[in-house]
């Protein structure tokens, strides 16, 4: 009987050694999902859809959400990553693809788009970084801005303020207008930009 | 404003009744539901007022727990009786902590909440609960549909001042970046 007291004893030291050691130097699963310190593994992703042509590279097991507008006219991938330490905010990359102006959108060029996208963070916004740079050989402008979402009221939400950091990249390939995005919580950012450089540096036409 | 689908509810007697209930914030909330009714989001209570749905201020017991902090919600049950009369029958209850919010502040949430009655009316909600749509879906329109009524509202209360209006203006901005981005939002908050 002692022995086996000791024994369920040490059983139960080691599991907490265990799930210490994983906790901070291994992947831990999280209401379901996995966080993981960094991205192990990248994944071809091809479009299927012919007004959204392209492809690129997506951390393995990020889900994929394809969507078309229902009330503005667009196309869009949107690849989830993992949530915050808080719960209240995921991380995530879009690639969304918007008619020009000429051909039944709203923007008539990427100029307009920017402006517009600059005009509504809400709140408390601020503009960190605007360049031009290329993405698939084309010109674009990326911006990174920083904005906090004020609590948020409703039924299933946290009321607590979400300080947000984006990453965009926005270029015309007539007839449309493409936006980049990668969005997340601004305490964790770091943690998977470098899922949003792959985008950049992989997205090519089909 | 996007308009909600076919009635799936074929037979739930109408009542045509504007069934604001409850002991405290009766006026209130009769005063935003005449807003509604005389806006672009008239449909909204067009609905509520045809099915006779309860719309009241709750208790603090009502609001325990994870709806703490939520202005207001839309509750359902009794799905199973369907197309008949719902049992027991749904409602919108607002949270008491905002019961000096201005009508208009709350009209938009009215217009959130009962698009969500909507939602139930025409099988959204059904299909969401058979996962052929999504949070995202459902949210999308009640967010969109708030946001359309509170621009026309929102020059009253500019800068927002009050967590209501907060609330409102954070979904109105966001929508105005469009859909894509307001429904990117929406899976980053629900999802």
């Amino acid at each position: 009987m002692r022995r086996t007291i000791t024994s369920a004893m040490i059983l139960i030291a080691l599991l907490g050694v265990g799930w210490w050691f994983l906790s901070r130097h291994g992947t831990i699963k999280r209401e379901g999902r996995t966080m993981n310190p960094s991205i192990a593994k990248y994944v071809d992703y091809v479009s299927t859809e012919p007004r959204l042509a392209v492809r690129f590279q997506i951390p393995k097991g990020w889900g994929v959400q394809r969507e078309q507008g229902k009330v503005e006219r667009y196309h869009q991938i949107r690849i989830r990553g993992p949530r915050n330490q808080e719960d209240t905010y995921t991380c995530y990359l879009s690639v969304r693809a918007s008619p020009l102006q000429s051909y039944g959108g709203k923007f008539g060029s990427v100029e307009e788009l920017v402006s517009n996208y600059k005009s509504h963070l809400f709140q408390d916004p601020q503009i960190l970084v605007q360049h031009p740079v290329k993405v698939a050989g084309i010109a674009a402008q990326e911006l990174l801005v920083s904005f906090t979402i004020p609590p948020l009221h409703q039924p299933g939400l946290k009321a607590i303020p979400i300080p947000v950091k984006t990453r965009s990249c926005f270029f015309e390939r007539s007839p449309y207008l493409y936006e980049l995005i990668y969005s997340a919580d601004a305490r964790e950012f770091e943690r998977y930009v470098e899922a949003f450089e792959r985008l950049v540096r992989t997205l090519r036409f089909k | 404003m996007r308009a909600r689908g076919t009635d799936q509810w074929t037979g739930w007697p109408d009542t045509n009744t504007r069934n604001i209930t409850g002991t405290q914030g009766v006026e209130l909330l009769g005063a935003a539901f005449d807003l509604v009714a005389n806006s672009l989001a008239s449909s909204v209570t067009n609905d509520l007022f045809r099915k006779g749905l309860s719309i009241a201020f709750g208790s603090p017991a009502d609001f325990a727990g994870p709806l703490a902090s939520a202005i207001a919600y839309f509750s359902f049950a009794g799905i199973v009786t369907m197309p008949a009369t719902p049992d027991p029958l749904p409602f919108i209850l607002f949270n008491p902590k905002f019961i000096t919010e201005d009508p208009k502040v709350l009209a938009a949430v009215l217009v959130h909440e009962g698009t969500h009655f909507q939602q139930f009316l025409d099988g959204t909600t059904v299909d969401y609960l058979l996962r052929n749509k999504t949070v995202v879906d459902v949210e999308f329109t009640a967010w969109w549909n708030g946001a359309a009524f509170w621009q026309t509202v929102r020059g009253n209360f500019l800068p927002p001042a009050t967590t209501v209006a907060f609330t409102n203006e954070a979904g109105y901005q966001a929508a105005l970046q469009g859909e894509g981005a307001l429904r990117d939002l929406i899976t980053s908050l629900y999802t």
